[in-house]
């Protein structure tokens, strides 16, 4: 079976990388949120 | 409940069913049926896919879950991106290949019917039960607004969406929940706006931010390690990794929202955006929890707060 090319990036693994990076960014923002208000 | 509520309630519940049952028309087999003949959009299954995780339950009582523990629930949440990652490598492809209509069957085509049959018997009775939670939950407010018994109000909801899932097949689950979904995102949005313009005059959404804060219910990130605490970013991690990894990966109502994409790229766009919006979108539901606390400490709490009556 022959690899679908992805939109927007070249790489399925850069899309997965994305997905990580974000989830990364958003625990960090939570946790300066945490820090701020609590 | 005025004239004005009385016509938004049947005209969605009626909506609901008609633009089910005239969005799957025509189809006459098993592949229309179960798959739509595979010809969703990314963005249609990324909504049936939210909409199949986000029951009533979701929108009733995380906000609750907010108000009396905080909105470290998010947590829980923060295993789920990486799953998709995994099952857009490992079980999309495979699925999309052995052109299968379910979960179950690429067990049979595996190993035998038997552990078919086993799989798919645990999944009716799971989902069964489940189900009768998602039902109940919104039919305990029905019935409390509108006098109505709590038994005929189970059997309305329950029969109206039997009538058009049965009737229309997945292509009806699929648009039906992308409507739902809408409405529910509008009145959450509205929700949220209400709750912060209701506040005294004096009181802004950064005031209440800091109010919420001060009494712990802004606690979204919790580091300590604690085998008795069921929500903190160790179990969010690990736990929501496996767990979303067991639901989005074998369980035929998840499986089933992607199976219907035109192409392996649909069905992995569909699962990675779910990756990308879902923890803030539980994020933005639990503030409007803590956001509800701090309206309380301004306002009397109704009588029967927390109380299905």
């Amino acid at each position: 079976m022959t690899e679908e090319k992805p939109p927007l990036l070249p790489h399925w693994w850069m899309w997965y990388v994305f997905v990580i990076i974000w989830l990364a960014l958003l625990i960090a923002g939570f946790y300066l949120f945490t820090k701020v208000f609590s | 409940m005025s004239v004005a509520d009385w016509i938004v309630l049947v005209v969605t519940l009626v909506g609901i069913i008609l633009y089910g049952v005239w969005k799957s028309r025509g189809q006459r087999d098993m592949q229309g049926y179960f798959l739509d003949n595979q010809s969703m959009p990314w963005y249609i299954v990324l909504l049936s896919i939210i909409g199949t995780q986000a029951s009533a339950v979701t929108f009733l009582s995380a906000p609750g879950q907010a108000y009396t523990d905080g909105m470290r629930f998010v947590q829980y949440y923060f295993g789920l991106p990486l799953a998709m990652v995994v099952l857009c490598i490992t079980f999309v492809p495979i699925f999309h290949k052995l052109k299968v209509y379910t979960a179950y069957e690429y067990l049979e085509q595996r190993f035998d019917l038997k552990t078919r049959t086993l799989t798919s018997g645990l999944f009716l009775l799971q989902r069964a039960l489940s189900t009768g939670i998602s039902i109940y939950a919104p039919s305990i407010i029905l019935s409390s607004l509108m006098g109505w018994n709590i038994y005929l109000t189970n059997i309305i909801m329950g029969g109206l969406l039997i009538i058009y899932t049965v009737s229309g097949g997945t292509r009806a689950v699929s648009y039906t929940q992308t409507f739902q979904l809408v409405i529910i995102f509008a009145a959450m949005f509205l929700a949220g706006w209400m709750v912060v313009h209701l506040l005294p005059e004096n009181v802004g959404f950064i005031d209440a931010l800091q109010v919420s804060g001060k009494m712990d219910k802004l606690n979204v990130i919790v580091t300590d390690f604690n085998w008795k605490d069921r929500y903190n970013i160790w179990s969010g991690l690990i736990g929501g990794f496996f767990l979303a990894l067991s639901y989005f990966g074998t369980d035929q109502s998840q499986v089933g929202r992607y199976l219907t994409a035109r192409s392996v790229t649909e069905s992995r766009l569909g699962l990675l955006m779910n990756g990308l919006v879902k923890v803030p979108m539980q994020f933005l539901i639990l503030l409007i929890g803590a956001l509800v606390f701090v309206f309380y400490l301004y306002f009397r709490a109704p009588v029967f707060f927390n109380e299905a009556r």
